[in-house]
């Protein structure tokens, strides 16, 4: 007999979360902002960099190890600040910031008449930051976002600065779900504690969303305008003009820049089974290897005799057929006679 | 007041070919592990030293010390020598013959390979109950494999990875050439391996299988070739 069957007992499943930090290279704080200068064309409406700006790890014009990390893009419901796809009677409104806004309201809410809403306040437009696919697993991890937002390079130097984070821990996880999964609130504060009692900004509603399971964040563009007043670039206050590419976006990206920390963790679920394979005292102590007989089958080793004992290396696992579907492998041999038992617990991720 | 042993080992284990195959296929539903085996495949027993100058408990030093590979996961390569259960006292193990012990066919011959165990349950030679696993190493050169029985039961036919395949079942396989020369090339003849491993002992045998360019039953056809005068 060489093979046994695993009882209904020796098979136990189990799932455990595996967090590592979202960024290239397993960063924890994203503190640099690239960008890439074939991507970022940005006065052309039909361009990507008019719609969304790639931000990078490193710098893509000089380093080719540089990777996207996440993207930044700006939404207005009507149409502003970006320039009309074609500037004609039956065709105004219809720009890239439009196309952000219809597209994103599509993927939250599912329909076209739905605004986004902060608290009690509906903007006329949204920031969008989008985590790249590939820097996460399963999900990014509530409670894990940290985003600072400052209106110049220092945020040290009387600059207005935000540190902005979900409010999974305070809400104790309680989220809303969305068609796009789990929604929680963006707040001020950190690693998902709320700072105060509101999520509001006065008159303006909460800062934004954060979507874990979608890699997406989506900031309250009226509430970081209110909290960023000053006029210049760094700033937040946004261009809403018709027809006219405001560069909204790169706003937003130079706010990002100057708050230097961006945190945020990626999430999986792990499913391992673990299967319990046992030699009792009596079973396995001999074995089909050549160097144990000779070609008649006659043990070599004479004390093997009358005291078999063979070596366990490998734990071969099979179906009903027979065929082998898993291996593991033991860092030493594990001695086995009729004297001795063995329990070897062999884990099997999916 | 000493530790407790911890007598469970832990070890990771990882997927084989065939295992990622039906995972794919099926998802959980057709990967579906039901049994297990324990093999020693890296074990040389003559390392093992009867003699040792420290006393028998010393026998097994080497071995024990042996510093193991990682796993392989083509499972034609693994789990090749498997540890069996035995009375206590047996001095001959199970092995597996055959009738025939090299393979040599021309194309599109058969032959049938019936192989039987000795040594097993006291007996000079038997069929396994649980009957055989054929693997041949390389599908391609074959124009069929199959098992037989004389009970009439059917084999099953199981891994089909890159070019080996597997079945099981039979007392017996049926070996039948391919009937083409394309996979010859410039090659007079054709090598593979066919493998053969009892259910119930895990004890197996490799034969070697050659497969001859030389066609039987070869006919010549000669046509005249010109022009037709009235």
């Amino acid at each position: 007999m060489s093979f046994v069957r695993f009882a209904q007992t020796d098979i136990v499943n189990d799932t455990a979360k595996i967090t590592t930090s979202t960024w290239t290279g397993n960063t924890n704080a994203l503190t640099a902002v690239f960008t890439s200068s074939t991507q970022a064309v940005l006065h052309s409406p039909s361009s990507s960099g008019a719609h969304y700006i790639n931000v990078f790890n490193k710098n893509p014009q000089s380093d080719t190890t540089a990777e996207v990390q996440y993207s930044i893009a700006y939404g207005h419901k009507a149409g502003s600040g970006s320039e009309h796809f074609t500037h004609a009677v039956g065709s105004y409104g219809k720009s890239p910031s439009r196309n952000i806004y219809s597209q994103y309201r599509q993927l939250v809410y599912g329909t076209e008449t739905q605004n986004f809403t902060f608290v009690d306040h509906t903007p006329d437009d949204i920031y969008v930051i989008n985590v790249n696919r590939s820097r996460y697993k399963h999900n990014l991890k509530p409670g894990s976002l940290n985003l600072t937002l400052a209106s110049g390079s220092s945020v040290t130097n009387g600059n207005t600065v935000v540190h902005l984070t979900d409010d999974s821990i305070t809400t104790t996880g309680s989220s809303v779900i969305t068609n796009v999964g789990r929604q929680f609130n963006l707040v001020s504060g950190s690693n998902g504690v709320r700072l105060g009692n509101t999520v509001q900004v006065v008159g303006s509603g909460s800062y934004g969303y954060f979507y874990p399971d979608a890699g997406l964040i989506i900031l309250n563009a009226a509430a970081l305008g209110h909290k960023f007043k000053t006029a210049a670039y760094a700033g937040l206050q946004r261009g809403v003009n018709s027809n006219t590419q405001e560069d909204n976006h790169v706003k937003l990206l130079y706010t990002i820049e100057s708050g230097s920390s961006f945190i945020v963790d990626s999430e999986e679920k792990v499913s391992s089974t673990y299967y319990f394979a046992r030699a009792r005292n009596f079973e396995f102590n001999y074995t089909t290897n050549p160097s144990f007989i000779d070609d008649n089958g006659n043990v070599l080793i004479n004390s093997m005799i009358d005291n078999p004992t063979s070596y366990i290396t490998t734990v071969g696992m099979y179906n009903d057929n027979g065929e082998l579907l898993a291996v593991a492998k033991l860092s030493q041999p594990v001695t086995k006679d009729f004297t001795k038992e063995a329990l070897v617990r062999v884990k099997l991720d999916y | 007041m000493g530790y407790l042993d911890n007598t469970s080992i832990t070890v990771d284990a990882i997927l084989t070919k065939r295992g990622r195959e039906l995972l794919s296929q099926g998802g959980l539903g057709a990967f579906n592990i039901t049994q297990f085996a324990f093999g020693d495949d890296e074990i040389d027993y003559t390392l093992f030293n009867e003699d040792h100058p420290n006393g028998s408990q010393f026998s097994g030093e080497a071995i024990e010390n042996m510093p193991l590979i990682e796993a392989i996961p083509d499972e034609g390569n693994t789990m090749i020598h498997k540890l069996i259960t035995l009375n206590s006292g047996t001095s001959k193990l199970p092995i597996v013959t055959t009738n025939i012990p090299k393979i040599t066919l021309n194309l599109g011959a058969s032959i049938n390979v019936t192989p039987s165990t000795l040594n097993f349950n006291d007996v000079s030679a038997q069929s396994e109950p649980s009957g055989y696993l054929y693997t041949i190493a390389d599908r391609r050169l074959l124009a069929g494999f199959g098992g037989g029985r004389s009970d009439n039961y059917s084999p099953v036919k199981t891994a089909r990875t890159a070019f080996s395949q597997t079945i099981m079942g039979g007392d017996s396989v049926s070996l039948t050439a391919l009937n083409s020369t394309s996979l010859f090339g410039t090659n007079t003849k054709l090598l593979t391996t066919l493998t053969i491993e009892g259910r119930d002992t895990g004890a197996r045998v490799t034969i070697p299988v050659s497969i001859s360019k030389t066609q039987i039953g070869q006919t010549t056809v000669t046509t005249e070739t010109g022009i037709s005068l009235r």
